[in-house]
């Protein structure tokens, strides 16, 4: 081990205990309204994850982030290298992109909810 | 478009994950030392090996905190596409729950997901930081 890598599991291990201890003071201030401690989130999940419907949602879940991110690496990539190599081209569609990228996509759902 | 379900998901990750991935490959690439894009060409690789023996070994690092960043917001978006057009998967589970103010799952599946994206991220910057040291 390294002393970056040591460094960053440290830096880990604070990071959680911080949002411990946010998260435990935050549901003593605001109550059983809107929060649950810790303690009890962690044993619903458990509960939660030894459920069957639980195991089809997840499941669902996995097969639609696999697919978009094995489309989103391949068409990135190639899209990258192609653009990459083309000084013309690059300069050309980069601000696009970039104008693209900094757009919130949530709006591009015409009618999202309610 | 693609209506509500499966393909509406997907699609709606990708949008998400292709643009940072586009991005930093095309930094990239385009910071490779112009003596081995140029001796690619005139050795006359094609464009697949130009990809596989020169591109990706110079550029490796810088493409794989794009890989990274890409994975977050695909995750982010198939999420979100999820919530407004499933009927199936965690996205819907956790709009369902906010509908009933089932504030136990609401918690819960906050905890795992953000368990998993924790986790896979740490691993990934694991992997970066290691890349990075190599070169």
């Amino acid at each position: 081990m390294s002393a970056t890598s040591t460094q960053s599991w440290r830096n880990a291990a604070r990071l959680v205990v911080v949002v411990l201890v946010a998260w435990q003071l935050a549901y003593w201030v605001v109550g059983e309204v809107a929060l649950r401690s810790p303690a009890e989130t962690l044993a619903f999940a458990a509960k939660l994850v030894q459920t069957p419907s639980f195991y089809a949602h997840v499941a669902e879940s996995t097969k639609a982030f696999a697919l978009a991110l094995l489309i989103a690496v391949a068409v990135g990539l190639a899209a990258g290298f192609l653009l990459g190599l083309n000084r013309f081209a690059s300069d050309v569609v980069e601000p696009v992109l970039v104008a693209f990228y900094s757009i919130p996509k949530i709006t591009l759902y015409y009618r999202s909810c309610c | 478009m693609f209506g509500l379900g499966m393909s509406a998901k997907v699609a709606f990750g990708a949008i998400h994950g292709i643009i940072p991935v586009a991005l930093f490959t095309i930094t990239a690439v385009q910071n490779i030392r112009p003596v081995l894009v140029k001796s690619a060409r005139m050795m006359r690789l094609d464009p697949l090996d130009m990809v596989r023996r020169i591109l990706l070994p110079a550029a490796l690092p810088e493409i794989f905190t794009g890989l990274r960043i890409g994975f977050s917001l695909t995750l982010i978006g198939t999420l979100l596409g999820e919530m407004f057009a499933s009927q199936r998967g965690i996205g819907f589970l956790l709009m369902n729950a906010i509908g009933l103010h089932n504030i136990d799952l609401i918690m819960a599946l906050t905890f795992l997901i953000s368990l998993f994206a924790g986790a896979a991220s740490f691993i990934l910057l694991f992997l970066d930081r290691r890349l990075y040291a190599r070169v």
